[in-house]
Order: C-alpha cells, then sequence, then structure tokens
C-alpha cells in the first residue's frame, strides 16, 4: 500500500510511523547494483559506521568496498586503510580507479593506537571514508568511532568502514549497516545482517573478480 | 615624524632568577641569585619582597634560614635576553641588547632590550597603543619587564631605573633628567662617589659645570658619555639580528621525571622559538629536542610538521601526542633546542574560494599527529615503482601515475610470499616475469590466478629455479 492511499487524518498523527519515509538515509552508493537495492538509501549510510564481518583476508571484502573508495579519492576526498592485514597492492589500486594522490595507508602497532587512528581520521575534514582493520571493539569504541564518522566537519560526514572477525556477529552492534562477507566461486556473497532503515537477512553475489 | 629615533627601553629586573626557570612569586621557599667577586657574595635577584638587591648574601641567609641559594649563569641570561630580543621585532626591526654586568661589589647588573620604534609609531598609532602591544607581547614570555621610552638610549635606560612616564621630545630630555639623583645613573662608582662628595646630588648639579673641567676630573669619556646620554653625540651600537640558526639550552633546577610537568619549561622555550621565527620571519618544518641527565645521558625526540610551521603549539601538540605513547626513558636536567633549516614564509594568500586548501591543511595537521603518535613509518600512500617484480612493483610513498598498463594484479599483496599446496593443473596461461638479474634479488617466475578451497581467487607463482609454488596475492 502506497501512502498516497492512507487518510490525511492518519498521517498527522505523531504516533503513527511511516515506514517508506524512515528509509530517507543519506548514502552513497556501492558500486554493487545488487546490494545496493538491498540497502536504505541505496547505498553505505553517510555520516556512519558500517560493519562488514570478514572470515579471513581476501575473500573479497577490497572488491565490495573499493568501488566507493574510488569514487571519493576521484572527488579529491581523502581514503585511509588503517591497520590493513596486508600491503593494498597500488597496481591493482590503480586498476580499480583509485586516485593514489588520496589514498592513505595508516599502520598502528597497537589495538588502542589502531582506533585512535581510526577515529582521527574520521574527524578529519577532508575524509571520504576509512576501512579500519579491528579485531576488538566494544558498544563504547564503536559509539566513540560512530561519532566521529558523524562529526567530520564537512557536514556530510565520513564513511566508516569497520572490517570485523566473524566472531563479532555475536555482538551488539551500533553501526547502522552490518554485512557479512564470504567467498564463493562464481563472486562473492554478501548477506546484511543489520540495516538502519532497512530490511535483513537479504544477500546478493558481487560480480566475480576480474 | 623626524628622522630622530626613539627608544623604548625594556628592562629585565629579575633576570638573573628568570633566566634560571625560578619562579618570581607564589613559591613559598625565598630563592635568591647571587653574584660573586672573590670571596664576597651578593645578591643580584630574589622572589621575597623583603630581600633588595645588593645586599650580602651571608646577611640574607642570617634572616632567612630556609633560603635556597643559586649562583648567577650568564649564558642563560644572555640566551634569555636574546629571547627578549626576537620577541622585539614584534615593535621594530631596530634592536639593540643591553647585557651590563655589576660595576663593583654590590651591584646588581643591568639587562635590558632597547628598541628604536620611532620607524613604527605610526604603524601602532602612537605611544599608548604601542605600548599595550608591547605588553602584550611580553606577556607570552615568563619575564618581569619595565618599561620607558626616550629619545637616546642611555637616556630610556636611565627613565627606566627612575620609572620616568615616556620622553618623546628630544628637547624637554635635559630637564626631565636633570632632577634625577646620580644613583640612578650608572655611572663608574669612582667617578659617581667623586661626584657625590663634592655636593652633587643631581644630575642638574653636574650639569651646571662645562664639560672640559669635568674631562679634567673624570676622565676624557665623561663629557662623551654626558653628550650621548642627553643626544648631543651619536650612541652607535652593535643591532641585535636574530642567529641563523637556533640552539637553546635551559637548565632544569631540578631533575623531571614526569613528562607532564616537563611541558611548562618547554612551553617557556617553544614560545621563545616561536618569537624567534616570527622575528626572522621564516618557519620550521623540524626541531630537535634533547633531554639530558647530568650532561651524559641523552635523548633526542625530532619533531617534523608536513608544512612549516611558525606555532609553537603545533610542535607542542606533537611532542604531547608521542609522549602520550612513547614517553621520555630517564628523567631530565637538562632541555636543548635546536632547529637548523628554516623555511621563508610563504604568503597566506590563496584563491578567494579555495576550499581545498583548509582542508589539506586539515589532513596534514591529522597527519603529524599520526606519524608523532606511531612512528615516521606509520603513514603512507601506495605508489608505483618501476620494477617487474611484483614485490618491488610498489613503494611507500611511490609515484601515482601509472608508467605501463600491466595484467590484472591481486589487490592485496602478501609482504613475504608463503608456500602454496598445488591442488591439480592450472586452467590459464601464466604470466611469465622475470628480472632482477641487476642486483641482489633475480627472479624467474610462472604466475598464474589460482582458485583457494572456498573458491577465492588467489595469485601464486612458481618459481622456476627450484620449482615450488608460492603464493604472492589475495584477490580480496
Amino acid at each position: 500500500m502506497s501512502t498516497r492511499t492512507l487518510p490525511d487524518q492518519l498521517l498527522q498523527r505523531p504516533d503513527i510511523w511511516v515506514g517508506s519515509r524512515l528509509a530517507a538515509v543519506a548514502a552513497e552508493t556501492t558500486g554493487h547494483p545488487a546490494l545496493d537495492r538491498l540497502l536504505p538509501g541505496g547505498g553505505w549510510p553517510r555520516g556512519a559506521l558500517s560493519e562488514v564481518l570478514v572470515p579471513r583476508a581476501g575473500v573479497g571484502e577490497l572488491q565490495l568496498i573499493l568501488p566507493l573508495l574510488a569514487r571519493l579519492s576521484q572527488a579529491g576526498r581523502r581514503i585511509a586503510f588503517v591497520a590493513p592485514p596486508h600491503v593494498p597492492y597500488a597496481p591493482a589500486l590503480l586498476a580499480a580507479g583509485v586516485d593514489l594522490q588520496h589514498c592513505w595507508v595508516v599502520e598502528p602497532q597497537s589495538e588502542t593506537d589502531c582506533i585512535w587512528a581510526i577515529e582521527q581520521s574520521l574527524r578529519c575534514p577532508g575524509v571520504g571514508a576509512v576501512a579500519g582493520w579491528l579485531a576488538v571493539a566494544d558498544e563504547r569504541v564503536q559509539r566513540r568511532l560512530q561519532l566521529a564518522a558523524e562529526n567530520n566537519g564537512d557536514g556530510g560526514g565520513a564513511i566508516g568502514l569497520l572490517m570485523r572477525p566473524p566472531q563479532a556477529r555475536r555482538q551488539p552492534s551500533v553501526a547502522a549497516l552490518r554485512l557479512a562477507i564470504a567467498p564463493g566461486a562464481d563472486g562473492p556473497v554478501v548477506e546484511v545482517l543489520k540495516a538502519r532503515g532497512g530490511r535483513v537477512g537479504q544477500s546478493a553475489r558481487l560480480a566475480a573478480a576480474p | 615624524m623626524s628622522g630622530e629615533p626613539l627608544w623604548l627601553c625594556i628592562e629585565l629586573p629579575a633576570l638573573p632568577l628568570q633566566a634560571l626557570a625560578v619562579p618570581v612569586s607564589g613559591e613559598q621557599q625565598p630563592v635568591v641569585v647571587y653574584a660573586q667577586h672573590g670571596s664576597r657574595r651578593w645578591v643580584v635577584a630574589g622572589n621575597h619582597p623583603r630581600i633588595g638587591s645588593g645586599e650580602a648574601l651571608g646577611s640574607v641567609q642570617a634572616r632567612f634560614p630556609e633560603l635556597r641559594v643559586l649562583a648567577r649563569d650568564t649564558a642563560a641570561e644572555a640566551a634569555a635576553l636574546q629571547a627578549v630580543g626576537c620577541l622585539a621585532y614584534g615593535l621594530s626591526d631596530r634592536i639593540v641588547l643591553v647585557n651590563d654586568a655589576p660595576r663593583g661589589l654590590y651591584d646588581r647588573p643591568f639587562q635590558a632590550v632597547n628598541v628604536d620604534i620611532a620607524p613604527s609609531l605610526k604603524l601602532f598609532g602612537g605611544i599608548d597603543p604601542l605600548l599595550e602591544r608591547a605588553r602584550a607581547l611580553l606577556g607570552t614570555l615568563p619575564y618581569t619587564t619595565h618599561l620607558a621610552i626616550a629619545p637616546t638610549p642611555e637616556a630610556a635606560a636611565v627613565a627606566v631605573r627612575a620609572v620616568l612616564k615616556p620622553i618623546v621630545d628630544a628637547g624637554a630630555l635635559r630637564a626631565r633628567l636633570a632632577p634625577l639623583p646620580l644613583q640612578q645613573l650608572r655611572w663608574p662608582f669612582a667617578a659617581q662617589e667623586l661626584l657625590l662628595a663634592s655636593g652633587h646630588a643631581s644630575l642638574g648639579d653636574v650639569l651646571r659645570h662645562d664639560r672640559a673641567s669635568l674631562a679634567a676630573r673624570l676622565g676624557r669619556g665623561f663629557p662623551l658619555a654626558l653628550a650621548r646620554l642627553l643626544g648631543e653625540a651619536p650612541d652607535p651600537r652593535p643591532w641585535f639580528t636574530p642567529p641563523p640558526r637556533y640552539r637553546r639550552r635551559l637548565d632544569l633546577d631540578v631533575e623531571i621525571e614526569d613528562w607532564q610537568a616537563l611541558l611548562f619549561p618547554l612551553r617557556r622555550l617553544f614560545d621563545e622559538f616561536e618569537a624567534y621565527l616570527r622575528a626572522r620571519q621564516v618557519s620550521a618544518a623540524q626541531l630537535s629536542l634533547t633531554l639530558s641527565r647530568r650532561r651524559t645521558e641523552n635523548e633526542t625526540f625530532v619533531l617534523r610538521t608536513t608544512t612549516p610551521t611558525q606555532s609553537a603549539e603545533t610542535f607542542l601538540r606533537l611532542l604531547r601526542e608521542r609522549w602520550n605513547t612513547r614517553p621520555p626513558t630517564a628523567a631530565a636536567s637538562e632541555l636543548r633546542l635546536r632547529a637548523d633549516r628554516f623555511i621563508a614564509l610563504a604568503s597566506p594568500q590563496t584563491q578567494l574560494f579555495d576550499d581545498g586548501h583548509s582542508e589539506g591543511e586539515a589532513w596534514n595537521s591529522l597527519a603529524d599527529r599520526l606519524r608523532a603518535r606511531l612512528g615516521d613509518g606509520a603513514l603512507w600512500r601506495p605508489g608505483l615503482a618501476a620494477d617487474h617484480r611484483p614485490e618491488r612493483a610498489w613503494a611507500p610513498d611511490g609515484d601515482s601515475s601509472p608508467q605501463t598498463s600491466l595484467p590484472p594484479r591481486p589487490l592485496w599483496l602478501l609482504r613475504k610470499p608463503q608456500s602454496w599446496k598445488l591442488r591439480g593443473p592450472m586452467a590459464t596461461a601464466p604470466e611469465r616475469i622475470a628480472g632482477g638479474w641487476w642486483d641482489d634479488a633475480p627472479v624467474s617466475r610462472d604466475y598464474y590466478r589460482a582458485k583457494a578451497a572456498e573458491g577465492e581467487a588467489v595469485w601464486v607463482y612458481q618459481d622456476r629455479e627450484d620449482g615450488r609454488w608460492y603464493l604472492q596475492g589475495l584477490w580480496g
């Protein structure tokens, strides 16, 4: 039923919430049309934290986030990898369309420094997105990072992408979006575990690597 | 405005004490700094209102049993005087440092910075706004100062000791100085004693004599000094210019272990450094700080910024960030600051609608903080390098535009290739990569794109030397 058919009096009532209005989430397209269709606002929520549960490095997590990073870097926004498990390989990043002028890698030594580095980068004006690999992040840490993404100083807010181990699934999360990624022979499969203002439980297959 | 100079004298009455980083008031324990000649010791500066300078040290010690006693450190005083000299560049670039030693026993030194403010009087809009500006500037460093203005450097020094209101008109100088007692003039003791003994109480009494008879009794130099005081003869002095390299040492009165406590004396050093940069109109991108203990154990911290800066706050923030995670290992009793390379100040003007500029600055400041806390090598840009070997085809902070186009490459590169267990024949033709015969790491490999256990794509190679298989990349 569309909202047009609801009687006006009903729409005026403050205790009635209309689902389609709630879904007005500011988002940046993921660059994967099949996935965009599942996400509220059609992409990564801006000014918020998104979590991706990654069983191990190399299952497709970079493929998932690279279209976003490439587009932001081309637009002159800075992007940062914090504590990546391996070397983000420059020739491949370039081939994926990333502007290497605006792409940075931060390698902290400890978890505390890692959280600090993600938070500081998220707060910095001119930073579009920060992808951080973080094994441990309790609710307090997540709230801190969420706040940093909101207060990016640019108005729009930065996009925080937290790469977490699959064990994090059992933890509560304050992230606006939570995805799980699994490898597949025809391309990685992404499942929506939590989406503020959207539906959960669906999954999409990304195109296989080139 | 005529071409005649007008001198602002900034006296530093407590310099012997303040140069040693001892607080002047607010401390319960009285502290004095003494000068020594032979076996005589006398106080030149103290932090207690009931201790006058010029008192014999013994008599002060008798009155204050808990007195702390420090010897004069003339090198520290000279360095502090230079710092104030640099600060005075905010008023004018014609600066003379005055560092007169005690004239004899029980005398105190006279230390001041003389600034010719005539050229900048118009800029500041008169004497009062200039004095206000001077007080604001001097307030940034922890030195007690007294100010006076007169048309000659010597008269300004006299005026500051006698606490005279500004003397702007050269014609009025003689009349304003005449009533002053001879003791204010800092003439040599011998001349002063002779004049006092012969019934001269004030400068006016001396000025009644003709110069020839004064020269006969007090020496040839005396009339010249008098003429310089009154502006009748020129008084050339060497101008102060900031040294080309920055060196500053501060001896702490005690060993300090807690780095938080070190930040107090450091703030002062950094503020002085900022005054130095402003005086020279340069900025610095690197500053090294050495903490030492008993002159032997040294620990040096190098602070770098991405963009050169004049701000002491920036360096202090970097230092705090670094010490938060990696504090100094030992207590410090001496601080040394040095900087050798400076960059001429770029004009801060940019385009009217340049939004990227402030973002760039925000990022640079973030990069500085990240490097300060995580180490210099912890922040880099993935870049390209001109080499066929995959592990050398990238470099931290390398090129960001491609020279050649490569076949598809994996998104993750393993820092060290891992041995790989072959699970059957490869579906695709290999990409042969050979090179490095010109250096110490020659390779000859056949690269394949393979599938790992759950179907994810990996990048493996067979070493053509030993026939073994290795995993080097993940398609990610």
